[in-house]
């Protein structure tokens, strides 16, 4: 992995770098071959520009007009009266001073109208020689003799570069030759002849060469594309010698470089069978009297050669990739040894650990002063840190009083500690693997798939913090009834259960030893209550004779309280059983408006007393609900009473019962005084009463809303109240109905009280 | 059993509210009472009083209302007598046990001497009724 990111990285790098090289080479050859053209063509003119002012400087030269005009005057200079041979060794003189002077000059010479040489210096070699008068030669036939002669004054005229030959022949070793000729004409006019020098082009053609490397290819040819300089030196002056040699057909590529209307300058890129090359290309016009004369300076280097430098860096890149690439490995090899050897030792002891290992059997590399021996270390820490977490945890498991059970999904039981173990009568090893259906009675077993069923169905949150009583069954068959609390956890992806049990058998003793007490203690207050209830009620009527009025008085006061009395006990042992969850409640179906005909009418008498009249509206007399008789008419007869109880005298009471959507709502209204704000809030708690002195008043024992309002939530129904300061209260509680309205129109009924 | 209530036993430990109670059934309701202070004394004398009816306390030192009763069931002259159980405790629970061990019905002390007899005479007409 390592070592292939190494190579994969090097390798980009050379990619790119060779890619930049690339780009850079060819715009620094190009660079270069404009340079080394411009730079020949400045040696070119350097030698070139030289020549007309030298040819136009001798014609000029005093000599020359003496020979002109002693040819006149029968070889005497009127002017001087020099001889024609001193002329002419004088001009041999000045030809000889100018050659010695420019070592380009290979000849000079003065030709007469009629072709014959009159004065000739040559340079052989190291010497200027003048050439004797009787080896001068006629050059009437030659081409740059025959095109010169009768030009205008000042003309100067170039023919060449061709080979130097002498008598007609070429003269070897080969010499480049750039003949310049101008018209020498007499004062009067009449034309004399020409002076004509020639220029040695192989020195400037080597001073030329010199400028290209071996890598860079020269050609200089004339107007026409021959070859005056090839690398291939048999292919120079190839038209001189019979053999057309011409750029444009070597390289089709600057065929239109020759033509008219051409650049004058052209860089390119060829591919021919020359194989590839940069190209640059320049003209240089050396000739003012014909300017479509020039000479091509072509320079060429071969992609080849020039990429050979860019394969030589690839080659270079892709060893230093290569050697970059084994260092990778090498290192890599060391840091696997030195580095995945105890990281697999680590993540062998951690897979160890997981299945249960104890850590002092597992190798962790802890001597490592590296990353991973902090890492081991660390692992050490943990795994020390969690072994005694794990045995705090059992300890306190195993000490918890309460039973506690891990049980799966599939209620298996995991763990069970110790309480559970003693509450059971089963050892840890026969729980542990079992279903925890063999701690349920036959009755719960059954219900447990259902309840199980349910709870799996549940999220974590609904079933966490779910608890309730059952009873469950010793292993020697004695039930055990408790309190189960059950949370959800997640271990290894699976749901898991634990219960937390409590042990009810001791609680439900002491509930049982509680009820008994009530029950004594109410029949034991009952007792003498009875003897004194029943006292006062034969004092009270005329069965054991008449009374004086005022007895009879007190005896009512005291028949009326101890009738309070009783109703006060009956209350108490009503909320007691609330209070303790143990009101049994008979539940059946209730028609509404018989139901409450009959304890409306039951409460009539009552009302009378307090000369209350109580009216009674049925919305829907079909209603009907689910519940316990008795219990409802403890609550209606409680909000009757006191609602009897705080009316005005001659008031009314209704009672209606007023069907909704999925509920019915029974009211009882009065026309009292309402009940005062501060007291709203706490109304149906226990004891509670508008002020002290209510109690007396009315005759109340404070505890008959809190008891209604449990009667009717224990119905799933809700209570309530809505009150206007004098101008009388609503109480109301709203019950599920049994079944869906009927379909007939609401009808109301009115019974008269 | 279109039969008239004349005669009651009536057994009480209690003796204030034995007082009372004769009172009441007496004065109020014109029977016939014949009383007893306990269980064993009403296993005595029942089947000489040859009530129509025997009013039973349940809260008794000694033989208590319940075990007074089934003993009363298994002596045959005082097999088939109707009984009615008055006592303090009862709570809703209570009163369904004293019907389910055969009792007609259930008087909860305490008692108004004043509608005993009539609440009586309506238990022994509903009944007479069925």
């Amino acid at each position: 992995m390592m070592t292939g990111l190494i190579v994969g990285t090097a390798a980009i790098i050379g990619f790119l770098q060779y890619r930049h090289n690339t780009s850079v080479h060819i715009a620094r050859e190009t660079e270069r071959l404009n340079f080394t053209v411009e730079k020949s063509i400045y040696f070119l003119d350097e030698i070139l520009s030289a020549a007309p002012r030298e040819v136009l400087f001798l014609a000029g030269a005093p000599a020359v007009e003496g020979i002109v005009r002693a040819h006149k005057n029968n070889g005497i200079d009127p002017v001087d009266g020099s001889s024609v041979a001193n002329l002419k060794n004088r001009l041999a003189q000045i030809f000889t001073l100018l050659t010695a002077g420019d070592p380009n000059l290979l000849q000079v010479r003065l030709v007469a109208a009629d072709g014959q040489e009159l004065v000739r210096v040559d340079r052989q070699k190291q010497d200027i020689v003048r050439i004797p008068d009787n080896q001068l030669q006629n050059k009437n036939q030659r081409n740059y003799v025959m095109l010169s002669h009768n030009k205008p004054e000042g003309t100067v005229r170039f023919f060449g570069i061709d080979l130097n030959r002498e008598h007609g022949v070429i003269e070897t070793p080969h010499m480049a030759v750039l003949r310049a000729t101008t018209p020498v004409y007499s004062k009067s006019g009449e034309y004399f002849g020409l002076i004509i020098i020639n220029i040695n082009m192989n020195y400037v053609f080597n001073k030329i060469s010199n400028l290209f490397d071996r890598n860079n290819l020269l050609y200089l040819t004339n107007s026409n594309g021959d070859y005056l300089i090839h690398p291939d030196n048999s292919k120079a002056f190839g038209f001189d010698i019979g053999r057309s040699f011409q750029m444009q057909h070597e390289f089709k590529a600057i065929k239109s470089f020759f033509t008219p209307n051409a650049p004058e300058k052209l860089t390119l890129k060829t591919a021919d069978t020359n194989g590839e090359n940069l190209a640059y290309l320049a003209k240089y016009r050396y000739d003012q009297s014909n300017p479509s004369h020039f000479l091509a300076v072509a320079a060429f280097s071969p992609i080849t050669s020039l990429f050979a430098q860019g394969y030589n860096a690839r080659t270079q890149i892709i060893l230093a990739t290569a050697f970059l690439a084994l260092i990778g490995a090498i290192l890599a090899v060391i840091y696997s040894i030195y580095m995945l050897r105890p990281l697999s030792t680590l993540s062998k002891a951690t897979e160890l650990l997981a299945s249960g290992a104890s850590l002092d059997t597992i190798e962790v590399p802890i001597e490592q002063s590296n990353l991973v021996g902090s890492l081991s270390r660390c692992f050490i820490r943990m795994a020390t840190t969690l072994k005694e977490k794990e045995t705090s945890i059992k300890a306190i498991l195993s000490t918890a009083s309460n039973p506690i059970i891990t049980i799966d999904s599939a209620g298996v039981i995991h763990e069970a500690n110790d309480a559970t173990t003693q509450l059971f009568g089963y050892s840890r090893e026969e729980l542990v693997g079992a279903n925890v259906t063999v701690l349920m009675t036959d009755e719960i077993r059954e219900r447990h798939t259902h309840y199980f069923g349910q709870y799996q169905e549940r999220s974590k949150s609904e079933t966490s913090g779910t608890a309730r009583q059952v009873v469950a069954q010793h292993k020697n068959g004695t039930i055990v009834p408790i309190h189960i609390a059950v949370g959800e956890i997640s271990l290894h992806n699976q749901r898991m259960f634990t219960a937390i049990i409590t042990d009810l058998t001791e609680l439900k003793k002491l509930d049982k030893m509680k009820d008994e007490f009530v029950s004594t203690v109410s029949h034991e207050l009952r007792t003498p209550l009875t003897s004194i209830k029943g006292a006062l009620g034969l004092l009270d009527s005329p069965v054991l004779g008449e009374l004086p009025e005022q007895a009879k008085s007190m005896i009512r006061i005291a028949h009326n309280n101890s009738d309070r009395l009783v109703r006060l006990i009956n209350d108490i042992l009503d909320i007691e059983k609330i209070e303790a969850g143990k009101m049994n409640f008979t539940l059946k179906e209730i028609e509404l408006s018989p139901f409450l005909a009959r304890v409306v009418d039951a409460n009539r008498a009552y009302a009378l007393q307090f000369m209350v009249m109580i009216e009674l509206s049925l919305i829907d007399e079909n209603s009907k609900i689910i519940g316990d008789p008795d219990r409802l008419e403890q609550v209606v007869t409680n909000l009757l009473s006191n609602a009897v109880k705080y009316s005005p005298k001659g008031g009314r009471v209704f009672v209606t019962a007023e069907g909704r959507a999925n509920t019915v709502r029974i009211s009882i209204r009065d026309e009292g005084s309402g009940i005062p704000e501060e007291f709203q809030k706490k109304i149906f708690s226990k004891f509670a009463q508008a002020d002290s002195s209510d109690t007396r008043a009315h005759s109340g024992t404070g505890l008959g809303l809190a008891i209604s309002k449990a009667i009717v939530e224990h119905h799933g129904g809700t209570i309530g109240f809505n009150t206007t300061e004098n101008n009388g209260t609503t109480f109301y509680f709203d019950l599920p109905l049994t079944k869906a309205k009927t379909e007939d129109a609401p009808t109301a009924i009115v019974l008269s009280a | 059993m279109n039969r008239e209530l004349k005669r009651i036993t009536y057994v009480e430990d209690e003796p204030d509210i034995r007082t009372i109670g004769e009172l009441a059934l007496t004065k109020v309701g014109n029977f016939t009472v014949d009383v007893c202070s306990s269980g064993a004394e009403a296993l005595e004398k029942t089947p000489q009083f040859k009530p129509d009816l025997i009013l039973l306390d349940v809260m008794m030192p000694g033989l208590d209302g319940i075990e007074t009763f089934r003993s009363l069931q298994n002596i045959p002259e005082t097999a088939g007598i109707p009984l009615i159980f008055m006592t303090a405790k009862a709570q809703k629970h209570e009163i369904q046990s004293y019907k389910d061990l055969g009792a007609l019905d259930v008087i909860p002390k305490p008692f108004d001497p004043m509608t005993l007899a009539k609440d009586i005479a309506a238990i022994w007409n509903r009944m007479s009724d069925e």
